[in-house]
């Protein structure tokens, strides 16, 4: 996932992006690792996501 | 837009404080149709935010022991307990079998005989540019 988005309302406002960098173990029942995978992108909640978007002002004069 | 150091810490830490100190990290297929592990995450679930970042605390390890489902995992998801709808995430990440992760992935089919191990997680708040195109 990029780092970075234009923001759909206007050309020139560049909103930085959240990214993850990880790693899930899947083992067996005998203890050996099964596989290992990486998390590449991220979605989150409303609540976040009004936290770290730029909103744009409305200018009326 | 370019982001203060303490600004991104911020947020960092706003994520920690949205999971809460119950949180679970959760397995899912496709479509969050299948519930296929949950891992009780430690409180708090991650350390103070540095440098925009926040590492997952895990000590002890965040893993489930015996996956409720077999299937195929895609998902996995942060919520703030054990009980919250699949839809009710604080955050959610897509699980890669190929691509652009730094980790070749063997096999993300879980069975229920499997442990699931998160043995690292780290989320960064990027400082961004002024952009003036």
């Amino acid at each position: 996932m990029s780092s970075e988005k234009r923001h759909p309302s206007g050309p020139n406002v560049n909103t930085p992006r959240y990214k993850v960098q990880g790693t899930v173990r899947v083992i067996d029942k005998d203890g050996k690792v099964k596989g290992e995978f990486a998390v590449e992108s991220i979605e989150f909640n409303e609540e976040i996501e009004n936290a770290i978007e730029h909103k744009p002002e409305k200018h009326t004069g | 837009m370019q982001l203060s150091t303490s600004l991104r810490n911020t947020l960092a830490d706003a994520i920690d404080t949205a999971v809460g100190t119950t949180g679970r990290a959760r397995f899912y297929t496709t479509g969050l149709g299948t519930l296929l592990a949950s891992a009780t995450l430690n409180n708090p679930a991650f350390g103070a935010a540095a440098t925009g970042a926040i590492t997952l605390d895990v000590t002890p390890a965040v893993q489930d022991t015996s996956p409720a489902a077999a299937g195929t995992c895609v998902r996995l998801g942060f919520y703030t307990n054990a009980t919250a709808t699949s839809g009710a995430f604080v955050f959610m990440l897509g699980v890669a079998t190929s691509g652009a992760p730094d980790v070749t992935m063997s096999n993300n089919v879980i069975a229920t005989t499997d442990t699931v191990q998160i043995t690292s997680l780290v989320v960064t708040v990027p400082a961004g540019t002024p952009d003036v195109t």
